[in-house]
This record gives C-alpha cells, sequence and structure tokens, in this order.
C-alpha cells in the first residue's frame, strides 16, 4: 500500500478497505508517514514574505496530553458530536479509535490521509489540531462505567438554559481546530467518513475567532459582543495550568487527559446594541476597548471587587458577569478556550453567540460552582441563552505507537 | 421650574430612573426618619445597591430597603432621625423592564428651619397654576410641584413668614 499520498494518482478503490489494512496494524505505516512528511515539507519551495517569527504551523499531534487545549486558539474550530451505532462494541470502538487516530496524525502532519480524495487539501499544516472525546453515554454502552473519570458528570438543568436537543449531548466528540477554513473542511470531511459507520453524526458546531495576526498584540480575540474574551486565564506550561486543566495521576488510565464543557451560548445582539457603551461596561465589569476592570486601566490588572466610589457604591457592580463568575475557592477555575460563532441565516433569522468551551480536571469542583452563581444573578443574562450542553472526557495524548483512548479501551 | 435643583443627580449618561424621592433632591429638611425613593419604571431588588453617605463620603448605614410589591419605589426606615449634615443617597439599579444598568444618586440637607433653604416659595407663579394648567404639563412635574408644595408647607410658616420679610 502506499504510505502517503505524494503521488496524483486517484485513491485506490479496491476491495481491500483502507479499515481493513489499519486493522490489521497500521502502526509502521503511521511512522514512516512521519518521516515522508518531514522531507516533503523540507523540498517544498520556501514561500515569500513569510510569518517572521518562527513557523509553529504545524502542531505536534503525539504527547502526554492532546493537542487542541494548551495550543494557542486557532482560526477555525468545528466540534462534532457522534453517537455510537448499536452494533458498536468495545472492540469496534477500539478499530475506530485506531483509525482516527491514524488520520489526525497523517493531517497534522500535513499529509493526507489514506484513501484522501482531495490529498491537495492536506498539504498545509496550518496548526490543525484533533481533540478527542468521550462522553457519559460511551462509557455506558461499551460497558465501561467503572472506568468513567469522576471528573466527568453531567451538568444540571439550570434556570437560565432553553437546550435545544440538538445542541446538546453526544457520546464521541471530535474537536477540529486550525488556521485555515479549507484546511478545516478537509479534515472534519475526512474524520466524519471514518467515524460514519461507527457512530452516527450528532451536532456539528463551528465557530472562529480573529487571527493571530489581527490581534495587535493582544493574546485574547473578542467576541460578537465585542468584548475581549479570555483574560484571567490559566497560562499554558505553568505549574498553575497543569493543576487547572489536566486530571492527576491518582486518576488512573485519565491521567494527562482533562474534561471539555461546551455552552452554546446565543447572543440577543440586537437589544444589546441598545446599551451604550457604559452601560455594557457596567453589565461586564470591564472596558471593552482595553479589557482592563474597571477598577484598573490594563486587562491585565487584578479586578478589585471591594472598591466603592466616592458616593460608597462598587465600581465593579455586584451583578455584573465579572463579579458573578470570579473564584470563590482556590479551586473553581477552568482553563476558557471560545469560539465565536454565527449561523445567522434568512430563513431562521439571527443565531450568533458563542461557543463557550472550557477544560478542566474535575466538572463538578471546578466548573459547576461557577455556572451555578452565573445562573443564579449575572446581569449579561439578560442577552445571553444557553441553548446547547455538552459534557466530555478527554483522554491523555499518545505516542506513535499508541491512540487515543487506548488506556480505556485497550 | 421645579423645586429641585435639577433632577436628581446622574452619574451615568441615562435620563434618571429616579422619579422624585422624600427628601427631594436638593432640599433641605429639618427631620429624616425615612428615606425613600420612587422609580420611573420598575426595579430589580436583588440587583440594587445603595449607599448613603454625609458630608462629603462619610459612610452611614442603612437599613434594609423595603419595596413596594411593583418595585415601583424602595423605603429605608431609619433607626434614628439624621444629624444635621448634608446626604447623599447613592444608587445603582437595574431596570426591571430593560435591564439597562442606572447609577446616580439624590442630595439633600438635613438642618435647622433658620438656614435658608434652596426651595422657591409657595407664591412662586410656576407652582400654582402648573398643577392644572395644561395637557402639555408632564405627569412628572406636576407630581413634582404637588410634593414640593407639600415639604414647603410643611417646613412651616416661619420661613413663609420670613420670606415675606424679605419681599
Amino acid at each position: 500500500m502506499t504510505t502517503s499520498g505524494d503521488s496524483d494518482t486517484p485513491a485506490p478503490t479496491t476491495s481491500v478497505s483502507r479499515r481493513g489494512l489499519l486493522a490489521a496494524g497500521g502502526a509502521v505505516a503511521a511512522t514512516s508517514v512521519g518521516v515522508a512528511a518531514g522531507y516533503a515539507l523540507a523540498g517544498q519551495p520556501t514561500e515569500p514574505a513569510a510569518a517572521p517569527e518562527a513557523d509553529d504551523s504545524l502542531v505536534p499531534f503525539h504527547g502526554p496530553h492532546q493537542a487542541g487545549i494548551a495550543t494557542q486558539p486557532q482560526t477555525h474550530a468545528a466540534f462534532l458530536a457522534f453517537d455510537l451505532r448499536g452494533a458498536t462494541d468495545r472492540a469496534a470502538a477500539v478499530r475506530l479509535m485506531k483509525l482516527l487516530t491514524d488520520d489526525a496524525r497523517r493531517l497534522t502532519a500535513a499529509t493526507p490521509v489514506l484513501g484522501d480524495q482531495e490529498p491537495e487539501l492536506a498539504r498545509t499544516p496550518a496548526r490543525l489540531t484533533f481533540t478527542f472525546g468521550f462522553g457519559p453515554r460511551f462509557f455506558t454502552q461499551l460497558g465501561l462505567m467503572q472506568r468513567q473519570p469522576s471528573g466527568l458528570t453531567e451538568l444540571p438543568a439550570f434556570g437560565i438554559d432553553q437546550l435545544k436537543p440538538q445542541f446538546c449531548d453526544g457520546d464521541l466528540l471530535v474537536q477540529v481546530c486550525a488556521d485555515d477554513p479549507l484546511v478545516l473542511a478537509h479534515a472534519v470531511r475526512q474524520v466524519t467518513k471514518t467515524t460514519r459507520s461507527f457512530a452516527k453524526p450528532r451536532w456539528v458546531q463551528r465557530g472562529f475567532t480573529q487571527p493571530r495576526v489581527a490581534l495587535h498584540g493582544a493574546e485574547v480575540s473578542r467576541n460578537l459582543m465585542g468584548q475581549l474574551d479570555g483574560t484571567v486565564n490559566p497560562v499554558p506550561a505553568t505549574p498553575d495550568f497543569d493543576a487547572v486543566v489536566w486530571a492527576g495521576p491518582q486518576t488512573g488510565w485519565f491521567a494527562g487527559g482533562t474534561t471539555l464543557v461546551l455552552r452554546r451560548i446565543t447572543m440577543q445582539l440586537d437589544t444589546w446594541d441598545e446599551l451604550d457603551t457604559p452601560d455594557k461596561e457596567l453589565t461586564i465589569g470591564r472596558r471593552l476597548a482595553s479589557g482592563a476592570p474597571l477598577t484598573g486601566t490594563a486587562a491585565t490588572d487584578q479586578a478589585d471587587f471591594a472598591a466603592v466610589d466616592a458616593n460608597g457604591l462598587p465600581v465593579i457592580p455586584p451583578f455584573s458577569h465579572m463579579a458573578r463568575a470570579r473564584p470563590h475557592q482556590q479551586n473553581d477555575r477552568f482553563l476558557r478556550r471560545p469560539y465565536n460563532y454565527d449561523d445567522s441565516n434568512v430563513e431562521s433569522g439571527a443565531d450568533a453567540g458563542l461557543l463557550f468551551v472550557t477544560y478542566q480536571a474535575d466538572i463538578a469542583a471546578q466548573y459547576l460552582p461557577v455556572q451555578q452563581r452565573l445562573a443564579e444573578q449575572d446581569l449579561l443574562n439578560a442577552w445571553t441563552v444557553p441553548i446547547g450542553s455538552a459534557v466530555f472526557a478527554l483522554p491523555p495524548g499518545c505516542d506513535e505507537n499508541g491512540y487515543i483512548g487506548e488506556g480505556l479501551l485497550a | 421650574m421645579l423645586l429641585s435643583v435639577g433632577g436628581p443627580g446622574v452619574a451615568s449618561a441615562h435620563t434618571s430612573v429616579v422619579e422624585s424621592s422624600t427628601p427631594a433632591d436638593g432640599t433641605q429638611v429639618d427631620r429624616v426618619e425615612f428615606i425613600e425613593l420612587r422609580f420611573t419604571s420598575a426595579v430589580k431588588p436583588a440587583m440594587a445597591t445603595y449607599a448613603l453617605t454625609v458630608d462629603g463620603g462619610t459612610p452611614v448605614p442603612l437599613t434594609a430597603p423595603v419595596y413596594t410589591d411593583d418595585d415601583t419605589a424602595v423605603r429605608f426606615t431609619l433607626a434614628e432621625p439624621l444629624p444635621h449634615g448634608q446626604y447623599r443617597l447613592a444608587y445603582q439599579l437595574v431596570v426591571a423592564d430593560d435591564n439597562h444598568p442606572a447609577t446616580g444618586w439624590i442630595g439633600f440637607r438635613v438642618g435647622p428651619l433658620t438656614v435658608r433653604p434652596s426651595t422657591p416659595t409657595a407664591t412662586d407663579p410656576a407652582l400654582t397654576p402648573a398643577a392644572e394648567s395644561s395637557g402639555d404639563a408632564l405627569p412628572t412635574l406636576a407630581w413634582a410641584a404637588v410634593v414640593s408644595i407639600l415639604v414647603v408647607a410643611g417646613v412651616a410658616g416661619g420661613l413663609i413668614a420670613h420670606q415675606r420679610r424679605r419681599r
């Protein structure tokens, strides 16, 4: 079999399916693909006017943690949820995860998958990442409830929710992110093709942030309300980040993994625009232009929630989003990695908002207290409504010889 | 013109959410046992913060706010009448129907009657015809005029006599 799609010949349509080849043990193929990709890239002509900083467009797939979590957010994302088909047992799940891992290995190395019908679309790294997750029902259906991480818990219903089933739940998550929308679209098609016989597509939620070049040194993108979204976030490669995000060694097979919460939050932008800027800032607790808390001057300034003005009123209103979201214990913190979405169309009207995506070692301990406070009171709730909700356990990373989820499924 | 000195003090770009108050904004009174704010429309009690300060910012404790059933007015019944001084009751509110924040304050002085108040007299021609004058008059103007007349009357004849002597 061909190990990479270097040639321009059409993909083989023989009876030896790609799946069959891999199920027989495709680790050798994966290794040689990695080597071939390195050579292929070195041989390409240099691009004029490339980015001045070091080229980080290739995000390594292998490692102790999955990529796409600590990775600086790529411009485009697609979150795909699938439900396991009835016939998918544990052996089938192993085959599926091996196939998906192989797809991810290749595509993130700017190499087409086996049988890739558009190999040209696989040549650009574009910081492509794949991140895989298992929903609660994945464990149930495969008889693995006793191995479900304690950090993965379903969220209760909140008074502010208006959840639509088509944006909720899911047995299997594939998170795909890339700086190039065409690379993303191709990657999404490949994993969907791979998964379809094992699990039925449940929903797709697509989003976008500002491209890195547009951020002018600000580290976070804005959202559709105009806010800088992501100040006060754990910083990758710090002990604080590790403690907040990664499951610890006591979690067994799950060590080095994390949990993901995805809340689809629609924004009522027309009525939000009726507020003048000072009122928007009082609602959020931060200046819109700079992202500074109302008690400070820079986005990175620590907020002073006790500060009062000359008349004795709190500078940061207690009903503001930031006041309600702030941690009360050491522990109620998580990594926020949101994406904007805008699926407005002529037939159904406006549908824009935020894919609020968080990563934390333990949902109940870290995410739930904050969400409960916000559901009880947050003036921003007047212009935002959660319409989708899902939770997943994201396994640790793997090396060149393994596959995502091996610790659970093997 | 209105009795009070302008409308209630406004700290944001809004028209004020406080339609009137007791004591009225910008007035002097000799005894304050409660403070009441009456709003142009219902507010959200769970999101309201109030602060009372005297003579340029010294905090004064406030009792728990008590709202009318429809949340269009709030009253603070004071444990003791307020000592003399220049007071501000500041508010940080959310209007119920549109969820817009509203921030501002009312000011009043508590002092003895011999001190000349900033209020015009009951013989101010603007007051008497305003209440019944025309359909043009804004209800709030007429209402404020009625309250103002009552406040002036309550301050007692001594004040009016003082004004008359000056004329």
